[in-house]
């Protein structure tokens, strides 16, 4: 891949600030933060030049999220020390994923709310006016200022964020997955200006998952990875290879800490369980795969490249349009859990507490919820038999305190994650579905989830398993099938895979952007 | 805990109050609010914040069951006045289920509309009762305790069993804590929500037909304040007015909490509009310490 | 002229709009006498103090607080109003207005301190507020004693005008001004139409809706206080259909339930329209239950047209529905 140096058009023009070129505008050393026990980020350092566009790069939980928001003074470091450079006051002005409009205001208000110019005790139209223009010439966007911000398309509101962003004059802008929400003609464009931007003398620190993006954009990039710095890389002097190793390597190096099942244990017999045809949905199209009795399948992506969305929608909880599902010999129509659930799938979803808890409620309830109708006579509550059975969950899989009555939401993310997982192994479903069970848990609990997903494949249950983590896969998995932009775009199995192979298959091109 | 302090502080303090008859008295006179507030329980156990129709749904229930009594007997005209108020709660339900709309909303309109309805059609004029039968259960004691109390004690154990002891009611409390876990696990959100709405309709017709009974006679006002009461009392027992947690026999506990704190201004010689006054303290009271409480457990 | 009023109207719920324009049709159809400036007045003179209520709870609305209590406040305003104008007019005024301020300051609290959601909130102090009216007027109407004031409060001038109509026309015109032309104004917009972008770009959400929910408090107290001079009397009892009248005007008015859409002029206008309505049925001596049916069922009908599915339905009819839906796995992206 060729990346054309950019610099020197920095050089040519000078900055804005009157700094000399290659002079940073920002720097970072030393960054420290913690959350409780819990080490967000260790000993950071960061420098981006005026002029340059630096990716940041990571994995989910690799700290990148606390870092932007210490950047952009939402959140105070513990330790270490921030320079931004110039004398404006404003800054790291980050644009987010999310975007952060008011989508009933108009334009030019969305642009100006920061700080309305006045006349008097009224609103200055005049001024909101010439200045949105302005703003507006600036990313290069022809709208009507009085339009309320909802009539626009996402990529043009993407352009009026950043407009908003420049209006402060920032040392550097920070794009935070900005293409997130766009498709890659929208992509195209925004990267054009922001190339644009770059070149006449703005610092860019650019957040993303897709490394084909990067490569297209940026000049070199930082590597995190649980919370310290990994990399700190010029583009053209690496491959996207080695950047991955970077990003998720050191979980190889792990996996002397729990040796890999001898491999080939899986026979298949008899017919398929989960028979999917051409299935496509909600961020992902054309998956088709077949899951036979006690197979653990893993699937592997970076983020956003849809094997999350098709979990989902295995779950219930994300629409299909078209396609085929089967569990055994019945087509699931599944457009509601309850219809997934009855098909004999379980969803495990990867937020805890938004989807997987009541977390008001105790532990025991929590577990016992979806084994209710079953261990219930004419829908009446057998008390010592659901005591039981809650007991028996939290003694399989070790929940701590062991204390059926304990309010849910005040034990620690490994053993709800453990709540989670046992009140669905407890319902023996044939396909069970989890959506990276083991993010933010500590190695105890995750030895735990490991068993019981053993478990359930020894008792004859299907198991697919969304992981990121290539080390559980391979320890894990009869066979690991790859995502990359939206859909299904291979499979590898115990006889073929290697690190190698993995990392060679969750990088190449993003066939979506083709 | 705070309703044994009331007890001992009221019987300490207050002539005449620590007496069977006296304790009867309150149970009495809480025991319509009661029977609502089980309804009630539901609905806001489910996260649907309250039921405002509460008032009209009263009245339609007295109404209807004294109106249709002359007609087709007792029995038939109860089963007709409890089948109309609780196809009125589901009506309520399934507005608020299909069209994502607010509970409070949604339930002032009714009220408003059904208040309307009744006036057209009695003119705000009282239909009184026609059958001694019906009056005489009304007032009866079996072992002398008054008919409205045992209503409302059978209302209150069979709401109280239902909860705790069904999968369903389990489910309430699933989709009131967390809505997003409870469809993600399968259960019907929507449903639950409906069936919660209809049975507060029926236990709000169930109290008209009690109150009716009682009185022998009925008009639009006849439920008028009740829904606040109810409120009261689920809020002072200590189901969480942020839905997700509760139970009947706490708001048992709210409901004789609150029917005591009537008993003693009575007592004290003060007007009943201090009991207006007084509940609305105690809500406000309930809703600041549950808020705290969940801050605290945050 | 025009354009400002489809600004007004731009929101506006048009199912609702639509059955309002029928009945008020059909009136005219079956008494024509109805059309006259005698009418007019009438309508103005019966929505003059529902406007005023609905401008504050409009604010409320559109900074994301529903405010239940405004009924109530009202109705507590006018008792305190009456029982202290004996001692002399401006306390008994001050008083009044003051009693709004309090009720909204602890709406405020509630909401912004404590995290209580202001419908669960505001029902609490609409039960409190109406119990002390109850308990403070001994659940009698209060007789004012200057009847010769509230006469002259009546006196119409220059034919269609009166000083609460006067009032009424004021109050709106400053409260929409504010909201559409002032800082903090669209700061309120900003705190209803997304509180987390207004947060993010500097906004003090908390205080905003404070001072939403005092606004809120503050005009439904001066609104009822005015009502009780008007009548040189105030009963305790009548908050619930105040603010039924207000809830279903500012919503018909296009004031979104969700907060950020709407305007304060658009609120008015429901008002207004539910006011013709019940004046018009007045006039050819339709039972004021048939009134109640109206309003209840104008609002179940906005609350149905607003369900998220047929909004959108709605919208796209009006072509002006340009939002993409995601296409990427927008849920697992959380960096």
């Amino acid at each position: 891949m060729i990346v054309p140096d950019r610099r020197e058009s920095v050089d040519s023009r000078g900055s804005l600030d009157g700094n000399s070129a290659g002079s940073f505008a920002l720097t970072v050393s030393g960054v420290s933060k913690a959350f409780g026990a819990t080490k967000a980020l260790s000993d950071v350092s960061l420098t981006v030049r005026v002029g340059e566009i630096r990716a940041l790069l990571g994995e989910n939980g690799a700290g990148k999220s606390t870092l932007i928001k210490i950047l952009t003074g939402l959140v105070d470091s513990d330790s270490g020390v921030l320079s931004t450079a110039g004398d404006s006051s404003s800054g790291v002005v980050a644009v987010h994923q999310e975007l952060t409009l008011v989508p009933t205001l108009s334009v030019e208000e969305n642009l100006a709310l920061r700080k309305l110019p006045r006349r008097g005790i009224f609103i200055d139209k005049g001024a909101m006016r010439s200045r949105a223009v302005v703003a507006l010439q600036q990313v290069e966007l022809d709208v009507d200022p009085s339009l309320p911000l909802e009539r626009l398309g996402l990529a043009e509101r993407q352009l009026v964020e950043i407009a908003r962003a420049l209006q402060e004059q920032p040392s550097v802008l920070l794009l935070d997955e900005p293409t997130s929400s766009l498709n890659s003609s929208e992509a195209r464009m925004l990267f054009r200006f922001v190339r644009g931007l770059a070149a006449s003398g703005t610092a860019v620190l650019f957040v993303s998952h897709r490394l084909d993006e990067v490569y297209d954009l940026c000049q070199s990039a930082t590597v995190l990875r649980d919370g310290r710095v990994i990399g700190d890389v010029e583009l053209a002097d690496t491959n996207p290879e080695a950047l991955t190793r970077m990003m998720i390597g050191d979980r190889l190096l792990q996996e002397t800490l729990e040796p890999p099942v001898a491999a080939g244990q899986h026979v298949r017999a008899g017919e398929p369980v989960l028979r999917c045809q051409a299935l496509s949905g909600e961020g992902f199209t054309g998956v088709s795969i077949d899951v036979w009795p006690g197979e653990v399948v893993g699937v592997m992506g970076l983020v956003g490249a849809g094997q999350s969305a098709f979990a989902r929608a295995l779950g219930g909880l994300q629409r299909t349009y078209v396609g085929d599902l089967h569990i055994g010999s019945a087509a699931v129509q599944s457009n509601s859990p309850a219809r997934s659930i009855a098909a004999g799938i379980a969803y495990v979803p990867s937020d805890r507490a938004l989807e997987g808890l009541c977390l008001d409620l105790s532990t025991g309830t929590n577990a016992i919820l979806p084994s209710l109708q079953s261990t219930s006579r004419l829908g009446l509550v057998e008390r010592s038999k659901t005591r039981h059975w809650a007991e028996a969950i939290i003694r399989e899989f070790d929940v701590r305190p062991p204390e059926p009555s304990k309010r849910v939401g005040d034990l620690s993310g490994g053993n709800q994650q453990k709540v989670v997982l046992g009140k669905w192994m407890a319902t023996q479903p044939t396909v069970t579905v989890l959506d990276d069970p083991t993010r933010g848990v500590d190695v105890g609990a995750k030895l735990a989830i490991h068993d019981a997903i053993r478990s359930r494949a020894g008792q004859g249950g299907a198991v697919i398993l969304v992981s990121s983590d290539v080390t559980e896969l391979l320890s894990l998995a009869d066979r690991i099938v790859i995502f990359r932009g939206g859909t299904m775009c291979g499979a590898l199995t115990r006889d073929t895979w290697s690190h190698e192979h993995l990392l060679d298959a969750l990088t190449q091109g993003d066939p979506a952007d083709d | 805990m705070a309703l044994l302090i009331l007890l001992v502080v009221a019987a300490l303090a207050v002539d005449r109050f620590a007496t069977l008859s006296n304790a009867m008295a309150i149970l009495r006179a809480g025991s319509f609010t009661g029977i609502v507030a089980v309804g009630m329980t539901l609905v806001i156990i489910r996260g649907y914040y309250a039921d405002l129709s509460v008032p009209a749904v009263i009245a339609v229930g007295a109404l209807t069951s004294l109106a249709m009594m002359p007609a087709i007997g007792v029995l038939p005209a109860v089963a007709v006045a409890l089948l109309v108020s609780t196809l009125i709660g589901l009506l309520n339900g399934v507005i608020i289920a299909v069209a994502s709309g607010n509970p409070i909303i949604v339930t002032l309109g009714t009220q408003i509309l059904l208040s309307g309805v009744i006036v057209a059609i009695t003119q705000g004029a009282f239909v009184y009762g026609t059958s001694e039968t019906f009056a005489d259960i009304g007032s009866a004691k079996v072992l002398g305790v008054p008919t409205p109390i045992l209503a409302f004690l059978v209302v209150a154990g069979i709401g109280q069993a239902w909860l705790s002891l069904t999968t369903s009611g389990r489910f309430f409390i699933a989709a009131g804590a967390n809505q997003r876990a409870a469809t993600a696990m399968g259960l019907p959100t929507r449903r639950l929500g409906m069936v919660a709405m209809a049975v507060c309709g029926l236990t709000a017709g169930f109290a008209g037909v009690v109150l009716a009974a009682f009185t022998d006679q009925a008009n639009v006002a006849i439920g008028s304040g009740y829904e606040f009461s109810a409120i009261a009392a689920v809020a002072v027992g200590g189901t969480s007015l942020f839905g997700g947690a509760g139970s009947i026999w706490r708001t048992v506990v709210g409901v004789v909490f609150v029917a005591t704190i009537d008993n003693v201004l009575v007592l004290l010689g003060l007007p009943f509009e201090a009991r207006l006054l007084a509940t609305g303290i105690v809500i406000i009271v309930a809703v600041v310490f549950d808020a705290l409480l969940r801050r605290s457990t945050r | 002229m025009s354009g400002a009023l489809s600004r007004v109207t731009a929101n506006a719920s048009a199912p609702a709009l639509l059955a309002l324009a029928v009945v008020i049709v059909a009136l005219v159809a079956i008494e024509p006498a109805l059309i006259s400036a005698s009418t007019g007045f009438n309508i103005l003179t019966q929505a003059a103090v529902p406007v005023i209520i609905a401008s504050g709870f409009a604010v409320a609305m559109l900074s994301g607080q529903l405010d239940l209590s405004v009924g109530a406040t009202a109705v507590l305003a006018g008792v305190v109003a009456m029982r202290l104008q004996e001692q002399s007019i401006g306390l008994s005024l001050v008083a009044g207005l003051l009693v709004g301020c309090a009720v909204g300051a602890v709406n405020g609290l509630l909401v912004t301190r404590l995290g209580v959601p202001s419908l669960l909130a505001t029902l609490g102090t609409l039960i409190a507020a109406r119990g002390v009216a109850f308990f403070y007027s001994g659940g009698r109407p209060v007789q004012g004693q200057m009847p010769d004031v509230a006469a002259s409060l009546n006196s119409s001038f220059l034919g269609v005008l009166s000083i609460r109509i006067c009032l009424a026309i004021a109050v709106v015109v400053i409260v929409d001004a504010t909201i559409r032309r002032t800082v903090w104004g669209r700061r309120v917009m900003a705190t209803g139409g997304n509180p987390k972008a207004a947060q993010a770009v500097g906004v003090s959400v908390n205080r905003i809706t404070m001072q939403a929910l005092v606004l809120s408090g503050s005009l439904a107290a001066a609104g009822g206080t005015l009502q009780a001079y008007l009548l040189n009397s105030a009963t305790p009892a009548g908050g619930e259909a105040t603010l039924i009248v207000v809830i279903a005007g500012v919503v018909v008015g296009g004031v979104a339930l969700t907060g950020g859409r709407g305007s304060v002029a658009g609120a008015a206008l429901g008002v207004l329209l539910i006011a013709t309505v019940t004046v018009g049925m007045n006039f050819i001596g339709v039972d004021s239950a048939y009134q109640r049916i109206l309003v209840g069922g104008l609002l179940l009908l906005v609350v149905l047209t607003s369900a998220p599915q047929i909004a959108r339905a709605l919208r796209r009819r009006q072509g002006g529905d340009r939002i993409r839906t995601g296409t990427l796995d927008g849920s697992s992206q959380i960096g």
